[in-house]
């Protein structure tokens, strides 16, 4: 537990950031999506990090979180404190019904099915017009209804401010449960499957089963980062759950370290702050992050977390053989 | 009847496109076990050399293409070379991210370059022929084709020449290959050029029917991975064959069920058949 204290101190200083930022809309923007990539990132560092599979459906799921939890507010006036955990049934519902025949695939087959089914999805968010308006996409979506609470009143979620804390929540939730998981004897089962697939399924060991459940869980967290995507940025088109946006996340995991605790945090915050201001850089991001991906790969096959010296590192830290 | 004819030519040359990309991805695939994502972008890239070559340098349609073939078969060989021959021992895993790196690479820098907006190739071959009874165009039979020739000329070459043996042995047992004598390494570069020059060929070919932008090279690749998925990673016949089989299945779909989900059509076959033959037609079992 030598990084106690220097939990304590991010934690305030999360909590202060709205004080520090004060009315800058540009910045909150920024630290929300931020937040958001955050999310995206866990939810895939879990699935191909620790378990070890190459899911390119993950920005299916995104979408579909997002979608369902949209379509339901502001096409049929249901209250968020329904639409969430009804978008959270559904992703997971969608991820079974693809996860349960993909994961009969292995290595690159597995990665090319699931990019179908990922491609899939987002054609079918862009022919349903009836349902999801196709390509001009779904506008006016309100933020989350409001929380009681007892003597103080009301917290409305329209403010900047919120808005950060209700997603900074979330965060700190997806990365307890990473980290739970880590230490976990599931996520023990799933980093040895990782490793060597047949030699875990020797134990007795339904590999099955874990992966599904894996696959599962980490398509709920998708869905619920792009319900509160949704929620936060108030419109939808269905870009929003392309493979690209997946790339980005499966880009960020790989430069902060795949299968590490802190690397899909640290990508993200890197990779989202400090393209901002390097404004003239705008046009060559893409070409910078790909150039960046490669070098990253070949050169550190580790990300970032595998540069920081062992005793710097949390002694959980797993990092890929 | 003309419908059905239309829709049959159609077919084929949406099949021959996708038989060439096919084909070069199982190539590169069978010797390097790399499933590159970035392939019709390298097409792509050379589709708008040949814009450029036609557009700024006055070149006539063949000169151009064949020069902006040459140069993506040199891109071929220097990715390869740069990019995933350093990455050779790592986990699978690493190629595939490579590849979209790659993808997101090609993609922008062509976008920069050129800009966003979609270009229209003059071929030459645009006029409209009628042979008996059913109107086409001269470009379209032009790749249905070319596609076929280049088609047969790669089978030869596997067959019958001696690279094209060795890229085979190569496939079937590297280090059987490297005792007899086989510059393996040689062959990665060959077979990468091989497979992009595939690649440029047909964006080329359908660049004057379709319009070119950077981002065209998505749909193809994503149904070149479909088709050397239904005929087995590595296969050659199951790439040709699935090629012109997706092709058809994809026009006729569109011309007698919906347009609007002629794509969902043919990823929905592909989702049928992993269920129930997870490796492909021709593919050998895990």
């Amino acid at each position: 537990m030598r990084y106690k204290y220097l939990w304590v101190l991010i934690f305030i200083f999360l909590l202060f950031i709205p004080f520090l930022v004060g009315n800058n809309k540009y910045y909150f923007h920024i630290i929300i999506m931020t937040l958001i990539w955050i999310m995206i990132a866990i939810s895939i560092n879990i699935v191909t990090g620790i378990a070890g599979l190459l899911s390119i459906a993950h920005g299916g799921f995104f979408g579909i979180g997002a979608y369902t939890s949209a379509i339901l507010v502001t096409q049929h006036g249901v209250s968020t404190y329904i639409s969430f955990p009804v978008s959270m049934f559904i992703t997971g519902a969608c991820s079974l019904v693809i996860g349960y025949p993909v994961l009969k695939l292995k290595g690159h087959y597995f990665a090319i099915g699931t990019l179908i089914y990922g491609i899939i999805i987002t054609l079918i968010l862009e022919k349903w017009e009836s349902l999801t308006k196709g390509p001009y996409g779904i506008i006016g979506i309100p933020p989350e209804d409001s929380f009681p609470l007892p003597f103080i009143g009301k917290i409305n979620f329209d403010s900047l401010a919120n808005q950060y804390y209700l997603i900074l929540i979330f965060t700190i939730a997806f990365y307890s449960i990473m980290s739970r998981l880590l230490k976990s004897p599931n996520g023990l089962i799933l980093l040895s499957i990782r490793e060597r697939e047949e030699l875990t399924e020797s134990l007795g060991i339904d590999i099955r089963k874990n992966k599904l459940i894996c696959f599962i869980v980490s398509s709920v967290m998708m869905g619920i980062a792009g319900a509160l995507y949704a929620h936060y940025i108030g419109y939808l088109s269905p870009e929003d759950s392309s493979i690209f946006m997946q790339f980005q996340g499966v880009i960020f995991c790989v430069i902060g370290g795949l299968g590490t605790l802190w690397g899909p945090i640290i990508g993200s915050v890197i990779l989202n702050i400090i393209p901002e201001f390097l404004h003239f850089f705008k046009e060559y991001r893409l070409v910078f992050l790909g150039v960046l991906l490669i070098s990253f790969v070949t050169f550190f096959p580790h990300g970032i977390m595998g540069l920081v010296p062992k005793s710097l590192s949390p002694k959980d830290i797993l990092r890929r053989e | 009847m003309q419908i059905l004819v239309q829709q049959i030519a159609n077919g084929l040359m949406l099949g021959s496109t996708y038989a060439l990309i096919a084909l070069g991805l199982t190539l590169i695939y069978g010797i390097m076990n790399i499933p590159n994502f970035a392939l019709a972008h390298q097409g792509v890239a050379a589709a708008y050399i040949t814009y450029f070559l036609m557009v700024a340098g006055k070149f006539d349609y063949w000169p151009a293409m064949a020069i902006s073939i040459l140069a993506a078969c040199i891109l071929g060989v220097v990715i390869e070379r740069c990019i995933f021959h350093p990455l050779r021992k790592s986990p699978p895993v690493n190629f595939f991210i490579s590849a979209l790196g790659l993808m997101l690479i090609l993609e922008n820098v062509v976008l920069i370059v050129a800009g966003g907006a979609q270009k229209k190739m003059e071929s030459g071959f645009g006029e409209v022929l009628t042979i008996f009874g059913f109107t086409t165009t001269g470009q379209r039979l032009l790749v249905i084709l070319i596609g076929f020739l280049l088609l047969a000329a790669c089978y030869l070459l596997i067959k019958k020449n001696k690279y094209g043996i060795a890229i085979a042995a190569t496939a079937q047992d590297p280090e059987g290959a490297q005792l007899v004598g086989i510059n393996t390494s040689g062959i990665h570069m060959l077979t990468f050029a091989i497979g992009s020059g595939l690649s440029a060929v047909a964006i080329n070919l359908i660049g004057p029917i379709y319009l070119i932008s950077p981002a065209m090279g998505h749909t193809p690749i994503a149904k070149a991975f479909v088709v050397v998925i239904l005929g087995g990673m590595g296969s050659i016949p199951g790439a040709v064959l699935g090629g012109y089989l997706l092709g058809l299945l994809e026009s006729l779909g569109a011309g007698y069920i919906s347009s609007d989900f002629a794509d969902l059509f043919s990823f929905l076959v592909l989702v049928i058949v992993l269920y129930f033959r997870p490796t492909g037609f021709f593919g050998e079992k895990q």
